[in-house]
């Protein structure tokens, strides 16, 4: 690998099901602007922009990149839109590090966001397609099946679900940037509550946040007159088949 | 920089409406042309990457369908980029750079015709203040040619010549889907589209998919004899608001071109993915172009434009020509969003 490289600034904005104060715009800037302040860095020290989210249909803008380039201080500079499904959030810093770690860029920018809020995330993951069937039943129809078969076939006692739940949840209570903050949860409040796609109960799935998160990626030589410098030692991404 | 070369290239004829085939399907053959010509299996590959568009499909994650072309069994490394394939091109370059992939497979693939491709373009722009009008892509780009004629930046006639030039040269290439030799004065006698434009000055609207494949150094010799060699490569994105840039110009093709060293040196062929012919005037003056440029030789994104994959399909039409010796020093161009946006140039070079 050429060049050592680091996270060197991150922000973060508060999720919500509905963050209405802003615009998908409003919503990005917000996180990069956390994110330079974070590396002590301006818009002008950016090299390069990355921006990651999946699907489109979920904000209903085709591309969006596109638009949300000038907010992010990506006018006139390389800007790339990663889309990898549900793991974008993580290929778009892996992205980000590669263009650091291959000597081309010094500092670059990358900012991952959904804001679901402007669309409908069912309705976008309903594939209506010739010759196949509408299903409409959201993410966790897609994989439940899969859940489902693993619990069959490991024996995995059946409240495993519901104890990464309530261990989550906890946990978000000690997160400002948090969606979900429930109190009192329980063991007992996640089993009873609604069964939406068997095995998966209303409160085992994520909510449909509207969020964005940013980073600043630098070398090593720029990194080492950051505080705390996170260094990125290695990153790798395997996709398998969506059927077999 | 580390030594990158294309050293394969398919492609598929670019079709008003495939029928037949969706679009797996159609990128399909041309893995599988690309890897036994090259004699490549799954695991010679360290890096795939693709570029494709949801939008396009009609539904989210059209990719990882398209993933099943190349086989994801035993799992493979790979990502995806909502652009063009020129982009997914630049993503594995940046791979083999950083050290991390020697060989790397690249492809776009989009089948436009199963919607109505200058309104869904209308969802690129800002979902607050244009989208809602409806603006077709058309239009759109009308409204950048009408600036160009009205500031003095160029005439109609040379907006038909250019149209012209695409079309006589894709009269000699298979995979091109508007082809013939039709004069400026049958182009300037059409009604228009939307003013200024005609017919004549829009790409078609194509289904179609390409795939390149890219290795570093040495090894590049064992797939091909004389292999392309990438010595520049730059993209640059403008705002999108069309009130705040120069449409008369192409600012970022230009220093995407001063970046990647067009003008260090002839430039033998210039492979270029602009979807009106004012656009491909833009981006022609953008590079520096000189008369010794042989423009278009495929008859670029105006004889055949699969969206998503026309850009990539331009790398691999300029690769053929300094595979075959036609060209020493060749640039291809990509292009993507409304009225030139964003740009990528790539300088390949025969050693």
């Amino acid at each position: 690998m050429a060049e050592l490289t680091a996270v060197v600034g991150i922000g973060q904005t508060r999720h919500a099901a509905k963050r209405i104060d802003v615009s998908q715009a409003g919503l990005v800037r917000e996180a990069a602007e956390r994110a330079l302040d974070d590396a002590e860095c301006t818009w002008k020290d950016i090299d390069a922009v990355v921006i990651g989210k999946a699907p489109d249909m979920f904000e209903g803008v085709m591309m969006p990149e596109l638009f949300l380039n000038d907010a992010l201080g990506g006018a006139y500079k390389p800007m790339l839109r990663v889309h990898t499904a549900g793991s974008v959030g993580g290929s778009t810093a892996v992205v980000a590090a590669s263009l650091v770690q291959a000597g081309i860029h010094e500092r670059v920018l990358c900012v991952a966001y959904e804001k679901q809020s402007e669309s409908n995330a069912t309705w976008a993951l309903t594939i209506s397609m010739p010759f196949s069937v509408a299903t409409v039943v959201g993410a966790g129809g897609y994989f439940a099946p899969l859940v489902r078969g693993y619990i069959m076939r490991s024996g995995c006692p059946d409240d495993v679900g519901i104890k990464v739940a309530v261990k989550d949840r906890l946990n978000a209570l000690k997160n400002p940037y948090a969606h979900l903050r429930i109190e009192d949860i329980t063991e007992d409040m996640v089993r009873e509550s609604p069964m939406l796609w068997d095995p998966i109960r209303y409160l085992e799935t994520c909510p449909s946040s509207d969020g964005a998160c940013a980073m600043v990626l630098t070398t090593e030589k720029l990194a080492v007159r950051c505080r705390n410098p996170a260094w990125v030692h290695a990153t790798e991404m395997r996709s398998e088949p969506t059927m077999f | 920089m580390r030594e990158v070369a294309v050293v394969g290239f398919t492609q598929s004829p670019a079709k008003r409406r495939e029928t037949v085939l969706n679009d797996t399907e159609i990128v399909i053959p041309m893995i599988d042309e690309l890897k036994k010509s090259k004699n490549l299996k799954n695991e010679d590959m360290d890096f795939v990457c693709s570029g494709s568009c949801d939008y396009l499909a009609g539904a989210p994650f059209a990719f990882v369908m398209g993933l099943d072309a190349v086989g994801a069994w035993p799992p493979v490394c790979e990502s995806h980029v909502e652009m063009d394939g020129a982009w997914a091109f630049y993503e594995a370059w940046v791979k083999i750079q950083m050290g991390y992939a020697e060989v790397a497979l690249v492809y776009g693939f989009g089948k436009p015709s199963m919607g109505d491709l200058p309104l869904t373009l209308a969802l690129q722009l800002d979902p607050y203040t244009q989208a809602p009008l409806w603006p077709d892509a058309v239009s759109v780009a009308a409204l950048q040619a009408r600036l160009c004629l009205e500031g003095g930046v160029l005439t109609e006639r040379d907006m038909a010549e250019a149209a012209r030039r695409d079309r006589r040269n894709a009269e000699t290439n298979p995979y091109a889907q508007i082809k013939g030799d039709f004069s400026p004065e049958q182009i300037l006698a059409e009604p228009y589209v939307a003013s200024p434009l005609r017919r004549h000055d829009c790409s078609p609207i194509s289904d179609g998919a390409s795939a390149i494949l890219l290795v570093a150094g040495e090894r590049a010799k064992e797939y091909c004899e004389r292999p392309a060699w990438v010595t520049g490569i730059e993209h640059i994105c403008e705002p999108l608001d069309l009130n705040v840039r120069d449409l008369t110009r192409s600012r970022s093709t230009e220093m995407a071109a001063e970046r990647a060293g067009v003008g260090r040196a002839a430039i033998d062929v210039a492979e270029l993915a602009a979807p009106f012919s004012h656009q491909e005037i833009l981006v022609e003056r953008a590079l520096g172009l000189g008369a010794g440029t042989r423009v278009n030789p495929s008859g670029g994104a105006m004889a055949g434009n699969p969206m998503m994959a026309a850009g990539l399909s331009r790398i691999g039409e300029a690769a053929r020509r300094i595979w075959d010796g036609s060209a020493g020093r060749a640039v291809a161009h990509a292009t993507s969003g409304p009225c030139l946006q964003q740009n990528l140039v790539c300088v390949l070079e025969g050693s």
